[in-house]
């Protein structure tokens, strides 16, 4: 509490221009990426959910793709769950991949009760990639929902995921909602819980009114067939996701994000296991944006793109510099400061904070019911200023 | 425990059959005083066929006597024999000409033709000999003794007897078996009774007879009966969970290690090469390039992949393609003759009249009880039509039968008998006069129709007792 007060008090006791140069690149970068955008996203979707959706316009033959390995506790809750959609009109194609527990024969038996249309079984373990391939290869449908097979959904879902493709012809891939399911188990899923709300929840949907939904989750995701066929379907290697939107995208196909389309997932419960989890998303991360598409960086190449070029840079800056310099920083503020770095560290944290807490606050106010929380009405003259362009809710629009 | 039973578990003791089998007198213990004769006069035609030789007839002509064994005597042409000769081919169809039909069903018959199981005959015999002889048939009526002895101590009544019951239950006595089912390819049941031939409609008797526990059931088998026709002559087939189509093949599923493109090897197949559809590299070296990590089914009809395929079956009788889910199954019943069984045949006593439950029987009993209290009453005979939408195969007609018998029972009060003989069905509507419903008819109509999706065409038609006629067309009211 003490290091809380000291800090309170310096940044009280902090001048103008000091206090400018201390809190100079957050309040020129975080503070706009993070607050001003986000809160006004929220603002206006809350007020547009008074609208009430349109029925779903006829859509292609749906798919739904399930790849798993070892997925004997999950893969029935999962199936039983898609069938309770209010959207019903898909096939559900598994694949076991290389599977030695009971998934292949739950699969069978989901079959039999004509829950599940196609099965396909691999001995040898492939890849999600090659799983998903091959259940693409297997699959009637002219658009493909991918999803794990731990997840469990909204009843709505599906039918929310699946109205931009209903809508627009240009939309390639929607991405779908992801919180966490077992957020009460402990600090670290609660915590997790609470990221996902903002990076995901929040995060995409200021992403998706800037076209820069550049991640198709794996765990919920729909694509158009065309695209998925025109680019070859999913690369091997980790995170397929985020290499499989960028190709996409590159192929000039539109990705948007369906805040409304909910999937719920467990997500690591151990301090340990998240460490591993998140270190092999960030490597795949690296990898991918790096070396992969380090093209992208790079205005004078030959298929360079501004919208690519965008979300490339982004990461770069806010997610690739912070992540090394942070150490640096940490190193240079003790060796200066010593122990009043802790303060001036605090000091740094609050205002941080207070910017998490706000996120927190929108993003728990448009993913659960905003609707409650809206002004009952807008006036005409404003109402232009939050209809941003959502592609998500065509049906939507003032 | 009756009388009856008691007598019957008496009866049915082997000791008690060999006694009998020794003459009425024979049963008596050996200490206990004969009963003295007061006459020697001439046993009774009764007496007589109960004792001396065996008694062989044969059908249709008479046998060669010096085909008898030595201990046999051929039967006189109004005298019952013990045993039955068929001597050609086709012979069991003149049983019932030269025998009343009691008796052809009940006296033991060997199949002397020669041609042993070859002949449609076999069914109707108790034994088929290979090749005939003197030694054979002697062997024969040998064997057949133990049934020979059981068939006279049967009382002269259930030999002339008209009930077919009676003449099941003394025939399966005789011998002293059960009457077992035995597959056979040729029955749309693929089980038949070999009694049937004999006493045609046996298992239905048997089932009745069993209800009256005068025959015991058990369990033989089960059978998967098609749900259209009740055929059991179905045959399994893999097929096509998109097309139903029966041409599926295997083929090697094709994982390209570094493009991540999988799927079966046609996808490959580049003459004798193969390469990726995805990235065009060709394919060469076996998990280098390449993996085989499984195998999928491909429908030749409609290209539809699948490690599993749906398992359904063919009915040979209808044609009719079902699902296994909705196949329907039968229960096959073996039935052995109780205690009760025994006492019935051995005793001679007419069998209790069963009750009537046909259909008309029903009527007709709810009609009479009704006219006798003084009470009005009507029947409502409901009609299902198929309408032409509703799919021709799967089980969409059967449950809509199933619901809409629900829904006659749901609709109409508990006392009101609902008799089910899908797509006909009866409300036999006590206290209730003809005018009386015929006024409420179109909302009743509008009851019935009301939870049916797919709504079939309802025909309805009302019936006061006295217009019960069962072979009369009934009057159409809506």
């Amino acid at each position: 509490m003490d290091l809380i007060h000291d800090a309170w008090r310096l940044l009280h006791s902090l001048s103008g221009w000091t206090f400018l140069a201390m809190f100079g690149m957050v309040l020129l970068t975080d503070a706009p990426r993070y607050f001003i955008g986000i809160q006004a996203t929220a603002a206006a979707f809350i007020l547009r959910d008074h609208q009430p959706y349109d029925p779903l316009s006829p859509l292609p033959p749906v798919s739904i793709l399930l790849a798993g390995h070892n997925e004997e506790d999950a893969i029935e809750k999962c199936v039983r769950s898609l069938r309770q959609q209010t959207f019903n009109n898909f096939e559900i194609v598994c694949v076991d991949d290389g599977s030695s527990d009971q998934t292949f024969a739950i699969m069978r038996r989901l079959q039999s009760e004509g829950l599940v249309q196609s099965i396909g079984r691999l001995q040898l373990r492939g890849g999600k990639a090659a799983g998903l391939n091959l259940a693409a290869r297997i699959a009637h449908g002219e658009i493909f929902i991918v999803t794990d097979c731990d997840c469990s959904f909204e009843p709505d879902a599906l039918e929310e995921l699946l109205r931009p493709l209903a809508g627009n012809t240009n939309v390639g891939a929607v991405s779908g909602n992801i919180l966490v399911r077992n957020w009460r188990r402990s600090v670290t899923t609660a915590i997790q819980g609470i990221e996902y709300l903002i990076s995901i929840s929040l995060g995409k949907t200021f992403a998706g009114v800037l076209d820069q939904v550049c991640c198709i989750s794996g765990a919920f995701g729909a694509f158009r067939r065309s695209g998925w066929d025109q680019i070859g379907g999913m690369d091997a290697g980790g995170g397929e996701d985020l290499d499989f939107t960028i190709r996409l995208r590159l192929a000039g196909f539109k990705t948007v994000f369906a805040r409304r389309a909910i999937c719920y997932t467990d997500v690591p419960e151990s301090a340990y296991v998240l460490l591993r989890q998140r270190s092999r998303w960030e490597r795949d991360s690296y990898w991918i944006r790096f070396r992969k598409y380090r093209r992208l960086f790079n205005p004078f190449a030959q298929d360079f793109r501004w919208r690519e070029a965008a979300h490339q840079w982004d990461f770069l800056l806010f997610t690739g510099l912070p992540t090394l310099a942070f150490p640096f920083y940490l190193g240079w503020l003790f060796a200066t400061f010593g122990r009043t770095g802790f303060v001036l560290l605090a000091a740094v944290a609050l205002p941080l904070f207070v910017l998490d807490l706000a996120c927190f606050a929108a993003a728990a106010l448009i993913t659960q019911s905003p609707g409650l929380l809206a002004p009952a009405a807008v006036p005409a003259r404003l109402r232009p200023v939050f209809d941003l362009c959502d592609e998500t809710a065509p049906a939507l629009r003032l | 425990m009756n009388t009856a039973i008691r007598l019957a578990r008496q009866e049915c003791s082997a000791t008690a059959l060999v006694d009998v089998s020794a003459g009425e007198g024979a049963s008596a213990p050996e200490s206990s005083p004969r009963p003295s004769s007061p006459t020697p006069a001439s046993p009774t035609p009764e007496a007589q066929r109960r004792q001396g030789p065996v008694r062989l007839a044969g059908v249709p002509g008479r046998l060669d006597e010096a085909m008898l064994p030595g201990d046999a005597a051929s039967a006189n042409p109004n005298e019952l024999p013990d045993v039955i000769l068929l001597t050609e081919a086709n012979a069991a169809a003149l049983l019932t000409r030269r025998f009343v039909h009691a008796a052809a069903a009940i006296v033991p018959i060997v199949d002397v033709t020669g041609r042993g199981h070859a002949t449609k005959d076999h069914r109707r015999a108790d034994l088929a000999l290979e090749r005939v002889s003197q030694r054979a048939i002697d062997e024969a009526v040998e064997m057949l003794q133990p049934a020979v002895k059981r068939l006279r101590a049967l009382p002269r009544e259930i030999l002339e007897t008209d009930d077919r019951r009676l003449m099941l239950l003394a025939r399966l006595f005789v011998r002293d078996r059960a009457m077992v089912p035995r597959s056979e390819v040729g029955a749309r049941e693929t089980f038949v009774y070999d009694d049937e031939a004999a006493i045609p409609g046996a298992a239905a008797l048997a089932k009745e007879l069993a209800a009256q526990g005068l025959l015991e059931s058990k369990f033989a088998d089960k059978t998967s009966v098609c749900p259209h026709c009740a055929s059991a002559r179905m045959t399994v087939r893999e097929y096509c969970s998109c097309c139903g189509g029966a041409d599926l093949v295997e083929e090697p599923i094709v994982h390209h290690l570094k493009c991540a493109y999988q799927g079966p090897e046609r996808d490959f197949r580049r003459g004798a090469e193969l390469a990726c559809p995805k990235c065009l590299q060709q394919l060469k070296n076996f998990s280098v390039d390449y993996d085989r990590p499984g195998s999928i089914g491909i429908c030749a009809s409609c290209s539809h992949l699948s490690t599993e395929h749906k398992v359904g079956f063919l009915c040979l009788d209808c044609d009719a393609r079902v699902e296994a889910r909705n196949v329907d199954s039968r229960t096959i019943h073996s039935y052995a003759l109780t205690p009760a069984g025994c006492a019935c045949v051995t005793g001679g006593a007419a069998l209790p009249q069963a009750e009537d439950v046909s259909i008309g029987g029903k009527i007709r009993s709810f009609a009479r009880r009704h006219a006798a209290r003084g009470e009005p009453c009507s029947i409502l005979f409901v009609r299902l039509h198929r309408q032409p939408e509703m799919p021709e195969t799967g089980d969409a007609w059967r449950q809509t039968c199933v619901f809409f018998a629900e829904i006659m029972r749901e609709r109409f009060t508990l006392e009101t008998e609902i008799i089910d003989a899908a797509p006909i069905f009866l409300a036999l509507l006590g206290n209730d006069s003809k005018d009386e419903v015929a006024r409420h008819l179109p909302r009743i109509r509008e009851r019935l129709e009301r939870h049916l999706a797919l709504a079939p065409k309802i025909e309805l038609a009302l019936f006061s007792p006295d217009e019960v006629g069962i072979a009369e067309r009934p009057k159409k009211v809506a």
